[in-house]
């Protein structure tokens, strides 16, 4: 089931006017596809969840479903929820307390006034598929976080629904659980071939699960791609520091002329621009860049070359596997990823940048 | 879409609002225009402008019931909620058989007012009530008094009687006003060496203002209604001293004189609306409204 | 003596004077109507017990006690029941719909609640005579519930007001229409304090006066309060131990009720006036 969204908008109103929590969307999700809504909170991804699911109502645009039109305010046209065959898991799960789990996860299915043996069948099925078959018998308040989120996710499956819509749903487990449910979900989205629309605010979630990602902030998309195109080519400021853990350095730079070409300089120092940043800079026609480097593209050397910028170690974290450095800088802080500890607390350092990992940027660009 | 929720919304609330307004809300206006008629059985209706509460003006026994019923307000609120304070700072603390006595304040708001008027019409029996026995044993007093006598026996009698029924209700309300009260305030008041009248003072009394407004306001307006025990207790005598306007209007309605009684019951509302007003603009009001 | 050991006094004396002060009224009714002299409070009066009083009550024909007792249950039961389910809708309106004037709907509904009994018992009487239905239960049940509608619409949206709007939501999603999200998930959740404000207004149906007064005329629908107030024998004497014995039968189960319940009892009540 294909999903498009043109032009969506929502506003509410409150006393202080009204609010735009969806501004302008347009996207497209294809069919069997996992797709993230990811941003910060208030950037009006639940908002747009809810629109999807029929929980609200646009104010503008239109949402369609494959070829069928489920919400155009400009046509008069809106499908209320329950004739929209979507199926969604909530931040906090939502089940019923007053139901066991078997009459939770069937709970949809009696609604839709299916036949008993149907609906056994059906629930066996899917508590199998999510391992809960033991659980049939007890209550919610009696299961552990973990289990009430596949039976969470047993309830909205259980009719194989069209749409999937999940809503933070690893936010309120444990640690250590996020990981494997993460990984869980994904193979059985993969199994069953829905359509899913995952939102959080965790760009690691995002990252790791996600066929394509839509970035949003402030109600709007600032970039939508895979987890490879946001996490190597971000396009703005804002794309760049939130994807990705560690955030990328963001270092204040100016463009000057030498010999024709137009180079960097960072504190004093110069370097070289990526090629295709080239034309990008000539035609930004600023002085004024914001340089763009992941921790893990900063390399220390012991000695201070013409292209070094000099900085004090300030603290090392050790991550296990590596070391995450915090280096003092004129103009502030950078973050460093490096393998080795290659220097001590207070020391002096030298950093060398790759220009094939620079990323710039406009240091007015605003988002939208 | 917003609009379909209206429409529904509207469609969960119309019972509540179409009982309202059939049962009360139109009976007030009915009340308040019936005040301007002369409404007697038997006799033709006709508008008579405002000359039902200028009768008013000049009927004393109307007077009589204004001084007493806000005299009742005056004196048996301020009683009530005081105790029912005392009583709930009682229940506030732990205690063993606490669950007991709070239950025991419950039965007096359970029973109904008429059976309660029964009870302490006995109570102030002259020959052989429960409290001539109490004065006689306690040795107050070896002559038994008249209690619902004279209009001040009668008047205390009822104060009396009213405050065993409506305390407990203030009680009630206080001692979740205090329950809120987050006990690391006291715990810090004591650490900051606070005796007990101190930590009452300083420390409980600002935190339960809104409850203590709200509660005020409650019996107030409950107050200035009082109806039921006045019935079976004095039925407004001895002469018409503790006559309550309700009674008085009741009076009015059962002579058949309904213009008559109209107007009182729209003096009475306008009180109550009064001293809601008063209150509001004193403290904060608790107002749950998602 | 230490401000300790003074509290504690005063605590104890606190308690055991509240104690006796709200029961030896209830007791002193106990007590007179299975005696066989009301006057046994004199000191030279002996205190018989008897059973006579008790039966007298329940047996007399033209007391018609019964009567009275029926009617007043029946009364009282389907008020609350009524007041619970309109309560419940329109709560359900509030805490979870959006519609325009809400807010001024909240303070006219608590405007409402504060009008005296009295000024509408004249349009009622007129009313109920209009629709023949003087001394009949409608007569006494519409009042009624339209008089406890806002104490358990403020209850009750306090307790639906606690309740997570996911579950809507996913009842939503799950195919319900907004009726049966209401039926189906909020009311069994909810329960202890739909409970809690069946109860409360059964309490105050049971107890209330005025109306019952006005509106009925004879043993046919007159309610327990009223009859009780009547009851006043023959001969010039009061048949107090009857009268006590009457009062003791209608007051006990209620009394009953509400030590069981003392606890959803004062959650409605307080949820009502105090904002949480």
């Amino acid at each position: 089931m294909k999903l498009t969204l043109e032009t969506c908008g929502k506003r509410f109103a409150t006393i202080r006017g009204f609010v735009h929590a969806v501004r302008n969307i347009s996207l497209e999700i294809g069919d069997s596809e996992l797709f993230i809504l990811l941003g910060p909170s208030g950037c009006g991804k639940s908002t747009l969840l809810n629109l999807v699911a029929g929980l609200e109502g646009l104010t503008k645009g239109e949402i369609r479903f494959g070829d069928r039109i489920v919400d155009s305010p400009e046509k008069g046209l809106f499908v209320p929820v329950k004739e929209r065959n979507v199926a969604m898991v909530f931040q906090s799960y939502a089940l019923y307390p007053h139901l066991n789990v078997f009459k939770n996860i069937a709970f949809p299915l009696e609604v839709a006034k299916k036949k008993t043996g149907e609906i056994k069948k059906a629930v066996r099925d899917i508590a199998r598929m999510l391992e809960i078959e033991e659980l049939l018998g007890g209550k919610p308040a009696e299961l552990s976080g973990g289990q009430r989120q596949r039976v969470a996710i047993a309830r909205a499956l259980v009719r194989r629904p069209e749409v999937f819509l999940l809503d933070e749903p690893l936010s309120n487990l444990d640690v250590q659980l996020r990981a494997s449910t993460r990984a869980e979900l994904k193979r059985l989205q993969r199994e069953l071939k829905i359509t899913t629309i995952y939102v959080t605010h965790d760009q690691t979630e995002a990252m790791t699960l996600g066929d394509r990602i839509a970035l949003l902030r402030k109600g709007a998309v600032v970039q939508v791609g895979t987890p490879e195109e946001l996490y190597q080519r971000p396009k703005t400021p804002f794309a760049a520091t939130f994807v990705g853990s560690p955030p990328m350095n963001l270092i204040p730079a100016e463009v000057v002329e030498e010999k024709g070409r137009p180079l960097l300089t960072v504190d004093s120092v110069l370097m070289e621009l990526p090629e295709r940043e080239r034309d990008w800079v000539r035609r930004l026609g600023k002085r004024k860049v914001l340089l763009g480097i992941r921790p893990e593209h900063i390399v220390i050397s012991e000695s201070s070359g013409k292209r070094t910028i000099s900085g004090t170690l300030e603290t090392v974290e050790p991550l296990g596997r590596e070391y995450l450095l915090h280096i003092r800088v004129p103009w502030g802080n950078l973050l460093v990823l490096s393998e080795k500890k290659k220097a001590e607390r207070g020391e002096c350092v030298g950093l060398s940048i790759d220009p094939e990992h620079m990323r710039l940027y406009d240091p007015d660009q605003k988002d939208d | 879409m917003s609009k379909s929720e209206v429409r529904e919304g509207l469609a969960f609330l119309m019972p509540l609002i179409l009982v309202l307004v059939i049962f009360i809300l139109l009976g007030v206006l009915f009340t308040v225009m019936d005040s301007f008629f002369r409404d007697v059985t038997y006799l033709p209706k006709k508008f008579i402008g405002l000359e039902n509460y200028a009768a008013l003006f000049g009927d004393r026994a109307f007077r009589q019931s204004i001084e007493f019923t806000f005299l009742f307000v005056l004196v048996s609120v301020p009683l009530e909620v005081f105790i029912g304070l005392v009583i709930a700072l009682v229940l506030n603390e732990s205690f063993p058989l606490r669950g007991a006595v709070r239950a025991s304040i419950l039965i007096p708001w359970a029973i109904p007012n008429a059976v309660t008027g029964r009870i302490f019409e006995l109570i102030y029996n002259y020959s052989y009530g429960g409290a001539n026995y109490l004065l006689r044993t306690l040795h107050i007093s070896s002559d038994p008094v008249h209690w619902l006598g004279d209009p001040a026996g009668a008047f205390f009698s009822l104060v009396l009687a009213d405050a065993w029924k409506t305390t407990p209700f203030a009680a009630i309300i206080l001692l979740a006003g205090l329950s809120a009260i987050p006990s690391d305030l006291y715990a810090q008041a004591r650490v900051d060496r606070a005796g007990f009248m101190q930590r009452l003072v300083k420390v409980t009394l600002p935190l339960l203002k809104p409850v203590l407004v709200v509660t005020f306001l409650f019996r107030t307006i409950q107050a200035l209604q009082i109806f039921d025990i006045i019935y079976v207790l004095t039925k407004g005598g001895p002469g018409g001293s503790t006559m309550s306007l309700s009674m008085y209007g009741y009076l009015s309605f059962s002579a058949g004189d309904f213009g008559y009684g109209s107007a009182i019951s729209v003096i009475l509302f306008l009180m109550a609306f009064g001293f809601s007003l008063g209150y509001l603009r004193l403290g904060a009001f608790g107002k749950e409204i998602s | 003596m230490t401000e300790e050991r003074l509290q504690k006094l005063l605590l104890t004396l606190g308690a055991f004077f509240t104690f006796l002060f709200c029961l030896s009224p209830f007791i002193y009714m106990l007590f007179t109507g299975v005696s066989l002299r009301p006057d046994f409070l004199r000191p030279d009066i002996p205190f018989v017990p008897t059973l006579s009083h008790l039966d007298a009550v329940l047996t007399s024909e033209s007391m018609h006690f019964l009567s009275f007792l029926r009617n007043s249950l029946i009364v009282s039961a389907l008020s609350a029941i009524l007041t619970v389910f309109i309560a419940s809708s329109a709560a359900y309106a509030v805490t979870r719909l959006s519609f325009p004037g809400k807010k001024f709907l909240m303070i006219a509904i608590l405007a409402i609640s504060m009008f005296p009994e009295v000024s509408i018992v004249n349009y009622l009487f007129k009313l109920m005579s209009a629709m023949g239905w003087i001394n009949t239960y409608p007569a006494l049940v519409f009042p009624y519930v339209a008089w406890t509608l806002p104490l358990s619409l403020w209850i009750l949206s306090s307790y639906f007001a606690r309740i997570p709007q996911d579950l809507d939501k996913a009842g939503l999603v799950d195919g319900c229409s907004r009726l049966r999200v209401l039926l189906k998930i909020i009311f069994p959740v909810a329960a202890p304090g739909i409970f809690s404000t069946g109860l409360l207004a059964f309490i105050l149906a049971f107890n209330e006066f005025l109306f019952a007064l006005m509106l009925t005329t004879d043993y046919s629908a007159r309610t327990i309060p009223v009859g009780i107030a009547f009851f006043q024998g023959m001969h010039g004497r009061i048949p107090w131990g009857e009268i006590m014995a009457a009062a003791t039968i209608t007051t006990i189960p209620v009394v009953i009720l509400t030590v069981i319940f003392q606890r959803r009892i004062i959650q409605g009540l307080t949820r009502g006036a105090v904002k949480e």
